[in-house]
């Protein structure tokens, strides 16, 4: 299954100094171009798991293999680099530098990495003018762009993210609870618009939430309690 | 590493308000560590330069730094007189090749009157061995000829042919006027950059004549002595305050100097100029060093509040820096975005601190030119300043890593999920 996006097989993952793990996955697979909802309550491991898939954390055993790539084969500088090349983030809230204009932030990946950079500037003549597409195609409308990012409403912040998160079409879009600190009409609105975005992208969306309303937003649904099986550590 | 600067400023210019504050800090440390060594060097470069070419200045015996500070710098005072018979005595001497005889008290406006001989004019030097040349007019010729400094001159909007009125003492207080005795400015000296530039040059014989119906520092009641009379009294000093003593061979200083010392008819000491001066500064050493101890350590302030603001700083933008890792940014990114800022902040802090040196000096040098005769030279930092500078910079630098580290670990701890 070369076309995985994501491939997890027996992956252990404790805190240091803590004697349970935190993270024990028999075998999780996403495909390239799903979209996957991932569900569980706070405590459920779930930040964990977006932070090994990210390359920030590595586990004490078993593989992660994103793309292709086994992750814990990589250096910690190649594991940074891989996240950016190939992954785009978007966080509960507070997702935006606050000193940096809003096109400014869409363009932070295409600062650190080589890649976006390219991919982006495949897409549109400059980075500033995929940075727009981008904006305009998540529906900030243009007389929002010189506002500093603080001023903007938490769903307008969240969508400046997503177009940071598109930027450079990285093949993986990772979303932690994005939704929460919006009102339940815009929560799916939002979810209904990031995944038409990375379907349009080709990108695997992996949506992470405590709320499990919002699952059938996502073509599968996979539970934090159905994943662990919560073996002794290793 | 240009994403890393770009971001560093653009962060920096955000918290511009406190990290503003904290470079004043650090610029008004570094501007009293390099004031201090400043007016250090300058005013030790100033005063070895205001006297050369006298090879001994002799005086009444007392304290050698009084005597050269009185005779050459016009600064406080001495209190004794040495007699018109031991400077002719010295005069005479076969070792010596020239003497100048200078006697100090009075004032004009604030500035000292010397009483001294044409001579003066001839031997004494100051800075490379710079004769003194005048810039108008010609030495005091008639009894009642005044040959101003250049500082004199200029602040006063003196010319040639001014008639002036000199004060006794320091000319504080009522009566002290010379003024039935007025001076014509016969010439005006090229300036100098040392107290000479501040003084009223009289002949020795003027100045007899201002005090002969004078006794004990005050007018001898019911008598007066107009101008045109006193060439009928004899106008031979009975003292000056010290003479200048320039030797045919440089060699018998020490012979001449021990000769004076011993002399049985008056109490007199010969001074190397050289060596009372490095007298006195062994004297202000002791305060230099406290003033250099003192700035020491409001550095060390000014640098661990730098340490401190970009610390405090740290918490609050953990989540920028989690922002930071998830698109890409190394822990050792974070370390530089760090230690950037601390670094900066110390060499912008230095630079500005010089920079302020420079605008002080500017400002204050026509002060304590017109004060004291002191001139301080340089605008630029000297090569001591320099190495200050340097430790500033480094000693900042070290220090920013500690914010630095820090944030590294932080963000290895964080992720890209701060735990707040």
């Amino acid at each position: 299954m070369a076309d995985a996006a994501v491939r997890i097989a027996d992956l252990r993952f404790a805190w240091p100094g803590q004697a349970t793990l935190c993270l024990d996955i028999r075998a999780l697979t996403i495909a390239r171009r799903e979209s996957v909802f991932v569900v569980g309550d706070s405590g459920s491991g779930k930040s964990t798991l977006l932070a090994l898939l990210g390359g920030v954390l590595v586990p004490q055993a078993g593989s992660i293999d994103v793309l292709g790539t086994e992750l814990s084969r990589l250096s910690a500088g190649e594991r940074d680099r891989f996240r950016v090349d190939h992954t785009g983030f978007i966080f509960q809230q507070f997702n935006l530098i606050p000193y940096l204009t809003m096109q400014e932030n869409v363009l932070l990946p295409c600062r650190f990495s080589a890649r976006r950079r390219q991919r982006a500037l495949a897409r549109s003549a400059t980075l500033a003018g995929e940075a727009r597409r981008l904006l305009n195609e998540l529906d900030l409308d243009e007389t929002l762009w010189r506002r500093p990012v603080t001023q903007l409403s938490v769903g307008q912040q969240q969508r400046v993210a997503a177009a940071r998160a598109l930027i450079g079409e990285p093949e993986l879009v990772i979303a932690d609870e994005p939704t929460s600190a919006l009102d339940a009409g815009r929560q799916a609105a939002f979810l209904d618009l990031l995944a038409r975005e990375c379907a349009q992208a080709g990108a695997t969306l992996i949506f992470v939430s405590h709320d499990a309303r919002l699952a059938s937003h996502c073509s599968r649904s996979v539970s934090m309690a159905d994943l662990q099986h919560r073996g002794t550590p290793p | 590493m240009k994403t890393l600067l770009a971001l560093a400023l653009r962060s920096a210019w955000n918290r511009r308000l406190t990290l503003g504050l904290t470079l004043a800090a650090v610029s008004l440390s570094a501007l009293l560590l390099l004031g201090v060594e400043r007016l250090r060097t300058d005013l030790r470069t100033s005063f070895a330069l205001s006297i050369s070419g006298v090879d001994l200045v002799v005086g009444a015996r007392g304290s050698p730094v009084q005597l050269m500070l009185y005779s050459v710098f016009r600064m406080g005072e001495v209190s004794q007189n040495m007699s018109w018979a031991s400077a002719q005595w010295l005069a005479q001497h076969p070792a010596v090749a020239w003497t100048v005889p200078v006697s100090l008290g009075d004032s004009h406006r604030g500035f000292p009157v010397l009483g001294t001989t044409p001579a003066y004019f001839d031997h004494f030097r100051y800075g490379d061995q710079r004769p003194l040349h005048l810039a108008a007019g010609r030495r005091f010729d008639a009894l009642f000829d005044a040959v101003l400094g250049a500082e004199v001159a200029e602040r006063l909007g003196y010319v040639l042919g001014q008639k002036i009125t000199l004060a006794h003492g320091s000319g504080e207080g009522p009566g002290t006027e010379h003024g039935d005795k007025p001076f014509t400015v016969s010439g005006i000296l090229a300036r100098t950059g040392t107290p000479v530039d501040r003084t009223v040059h009289i002949s020795l014989e003027a100045m007899e004549a201002l005090h002969l119906d004078w006794a004990g520092g005050a007018p001898i009641p019911g008598l007066s002595i107009p101008p045109q009379l006193v060439r009928k009294f004899g106008l031979t000093p009975k003292s000056v305050t010290a003479v200048f003593v320039g030797l045919d061979n440089r060699a018998a200083v020490f012979s001449l100097q021990r000769e004076i010392n011993g002399r049985g008819e008056e109490a007199l000491m010969g001074v190397l100029p050289g060596v009372a001066l490095d007298e006195l500064w062994q004297l202000v050493a002791v305060a230099e060093r406290y003033a250099q101890l003192v700035s020491l350590m409001v550095v060390a302030v000014g640098l661990t509040g730098l340490v401190a603001v970009v610390l405090a700083g740290l918490n609050e933008r953990r989540r920028e820096l989690a922002i930071l890792r998830s698109v890409g940014a190394r822990p050792r990114d974070v370390f530089a975005l760090l230690a950037l800022e601390g670094i900066s902040l110390s060499l912008i802090g230095a630079a500005f601190g010089s920079v302020l040196v420079a605008m002080l000096v500017l400002a204050l040098a026509p002060w304590l030119q017109a004060n004291y005769g002191l001139a301080l030279s340089s605008v630029w930092p000297g090569p001591a300043e320099w190495w200050l500078l340097a430790g500033i910079v480094a000693v900042g630098a070290v220090a920013s890593l500690l914010p630095g580290w820090r944030a590294y670990q932080l963000s290895l701890a964080d992720g890209m999920t701060p735990r707040l």
